[in-house]
């Protein structure tokens, strides 16, 4: 994060005060964002050509969680913000995670809830 | 460099005092609230997810056949281009350009509201259609399910047994439409793109007071915090559509 962070200063510094991301960055972000969505519409039709379904799972869900890093370290400005706003955000995110996969395995195979 | 900018970004803030981390303490409340909406929606996602399985079993409705990717892709992508404008409304803000505020602020509102109609007129098509789950059961004992349209239901069960093994057992369910209390599809589905298009409805409404606010020449640079506050409650219903799109609409 730290080497990300000096990154970022070196490219901010014609607008010396304002650490945020340029016009132009959020524009390039959006860019990003729109040609992962389309490889996500894309990536959803995979199963037709004979790929495993876990693949195409896989594929999909890796390309939403690069999507959300985008959009929460550049648009929310967690990349440039206090640390404490991005613990606050991942401690929730890895709560998240780990209750849908617990959730799923307790009521989809181990059928606690309706067998 | 991430306490130079929280620094920044709280001194500009002269009424909000900074919490002991040194944090502003809007901006934690904020992040707060995004954390505990996590949760929220977590909660709804993993109820769609389990309940997924067990409403085919039941004789429920198959998602696959009625839950269009085209116009969910068109509505992510609505969405993402309101977080664009957005964040060109922050840019501006801090640029103190006023009539660019105005401008993103008026366009990420009626992205907001493309998006609801969007999520209406899936909702209505949904409840006033019926559709029928048509089950094939194959001689080994493995199932298939299919959705039909019920007004296309004789010509698609002739093409169902056809296509079927010899031995299977093709029976069709009763017709539906697909509503909150028809299947557990149904009540997942609903509740969960409800609660989120409730959420999109909501922050409509708080970019429109900001927009008000800013024509009131309220929003300047000095309180950028204002927008920037609209903005991450914007961005997260944004990433929240990212989930549903995917683990919903398109797995």
């Amino acid at each position: 994060m730290g080497d990300h962070a000096h990154g970022h200063t070196e490219m901010a510094a014609p607008h010396a005060g304002n650490h945020s991301p340029s016009v132009r960055q959020y524009v390039n972000i959006f860019v990003v964002l729109f040609v992962l969505t389309a490889v996500e519409v894309a990536a959803s039709y995979l199963v037709n050509f004979g790929i495993p379904a876990w693949v195409q799972i896989a594929v999909l869900i890796a390309l939403a969680v690069l999507k959300g890093v985008l959009v929460v370290m550049f648009y929310m400005h967690l990349r440039f913000d206090s640390r404490w706003f991005t613990f606050f955000f991942t401690a929730a995110m890895i709560l998240a995670t780990f209750g849908i996969v617990v959730f799923i395995i307790l009521f989809t195979y181990h059928r606690g809830l309706v067998a | 460099m991430a306490q130079i900018y929280a620094q920044e970004h709280s001194d500009s803030q002269q009424h909000n005092p900074t919490t002991s981390l040194g944090l502003n303490s809007r901006k934690l409340g904020l992040w707060a609230f995004i954390s505990s909406e996590v949760m929220f929606f977590t909660a709804l996602i993993a109820t769609y997810l389990v309940m997924k399985p067990r409403n085919l079993e039941l004789g429920g409705p198959v998602p696959e056949q009625f839950l269009g990717i085209q116009l969910t892709a068109v509505l992510a992508f609505i969405l993402l281009m309101s977080s664009l404008t957005m964040v060109l409304a922050l840019a501006a803000t801090e640029r103190n350009d006023q009539r660019g505020i105005r401008r993103w602020l008026f366009a990420t509102i009626v992205l907001g509201l493309l998006f609801l109609g969007g999520q209406v007129y899936e909702f209505n098509k949904l409840w006033s259609e019926e559709f029928v789950t048509v089950t094939t059961t194959l001689p080994d004992g493995r199932v298939e399910r299919q959705g039909v349209e019920a007004r296309e239901l004789e010509g698609e069960l002739v093409h169902i047994r056809e296509a079927a093994p010899a031995g299977a057992e093709v029976t069709a369910g009763q017709p539906q439409p697909v509503t909150w209390t028809t299947s557990l599809f149904g009540a997942s589905f609903f509740t969960m793109t409800g609660f989120h298009g409730t959420h999109v409805g909501i922050g409509v409404i708080w970019l429109s007071i900001v927009l008000v606010m800013s024509m009131r020449g309220a929003i300047s640079s000095k309180n950028s915090l204002t927008i920037e506050m609209a903005g991450l409650y914007w961005h997260f219903v944004d990433l929240v559509w990212v989930a549903i799109f995917t683990l919903i609409y398109l797995i």
